[in-house]
């Protein structure tokens, strides 16, 4: 199945990249996204460390299934205010 | 969606107990009108209304800033907003409450963010103020990039760990 996952501040620019449409296995969950990203960006692997995963615009863990066309957001720690 | 820039109109949901709850969430790209925010969500029935803005400083510590380069994830901010927003109603009783938060470039002295809430009485309202700032402050999709006088960059990135607390198992 197939999902998009979005890369923001700290975590865009360690990709080089704003997003990736990637093919995962059915039983994707976001611990094997967060476990994969680096093999594919490998200096994504520091951000990621610190960083928390939302699916479709809402925070999860990284025990939640991902689904075919899910909205990955890759979330480095914020800093709004 | 990963542009800035979305606005959601404002909103109602209805209370059981009292009149429509009046919400504000909005991402926005010039500054913050926390006067327009205090009039979409006060009402007649609430008597303690706090209204806080947040503005970039020059020196954090000995370091100076030039400017803040803020960014979002715009449709879930908006919609972390609104979870906000209705956690702070509920736990504090607020007839009304918002958020305007600004994206793109903010100098030293300029808003980039409003919040205001109702309630009937004071001290609820300093409450809920300082509880959904915090909430701002801990979930809210939104970064900064402070830009040196040099033109020298860095993501601001507080100590509190990621956002959401507890969103590794």
């Amino acid at each position: 199945m197939k999902i998009r996952v979005l890369f923001f501040a700290a975590a865009r620019d360690a990709a080089g990249t704003g997003q990736l449409e990637l093919e995962v296995d059915p039983s994707a969950t976001v611990g094997s996204l967060r476990e994969r990203l680096p093999e594919i960006f490998p200096g994504l692997a520091p951000v990621l460390a610190s960083s928390a995963f939302a699916v479709d615009e809402e925070y999860v863990r990284d025990g939640a299934r991902l689904h075919d066309g899910a909205e990955v957001g890759l979330i480095p720690p914020v800093s709004g205010g | 969606m990963n542009t800035c820039g979305a606005a959601s109109p404002l909103s109602h949901s209805v209370s059981a107990d009292a009149g429509p709850i009046r919400q504000v969430a909005r991402i926005v790209e010039s500054s913050p009108d926390s006067g327009w925010l205090l009039e979409q969500i006060s009402s007649p029935d609430s008597g303690a209304n706090v209204v806080f803005t947040g503005t970039v400083r020059r020196f954090t510590g000995d370091r100076e800033t030039a400017w803040l380069e803020y960014e979002c994830y715009a449709g879930m901010a908006v919609r972390e907003m609104r979870r906000l927003i209705a956690e702070c109603c509920e736990r504090f009783s607020c007839s009304g409450a918002g958020i305007l938060h600004r994206v793109g470039r903010v100098d030293p002295g300029e808003t980039s963010i409003a919040i205001a809430v109702s309630t009937t009485h004071r001290d609820a309202a300093f409450r809920a103020a300082e509880w959904l700032m915090h909430g701002v402050k801990a979930r809210l999709p939104v970064w900064k990039k402070d830009f040196a006088p040099d033109g020298s960059s860095h993501w601001v990135a507080p100590g509190a760990g990621h956002p959401a607390g507890g969103t590794r198992p």
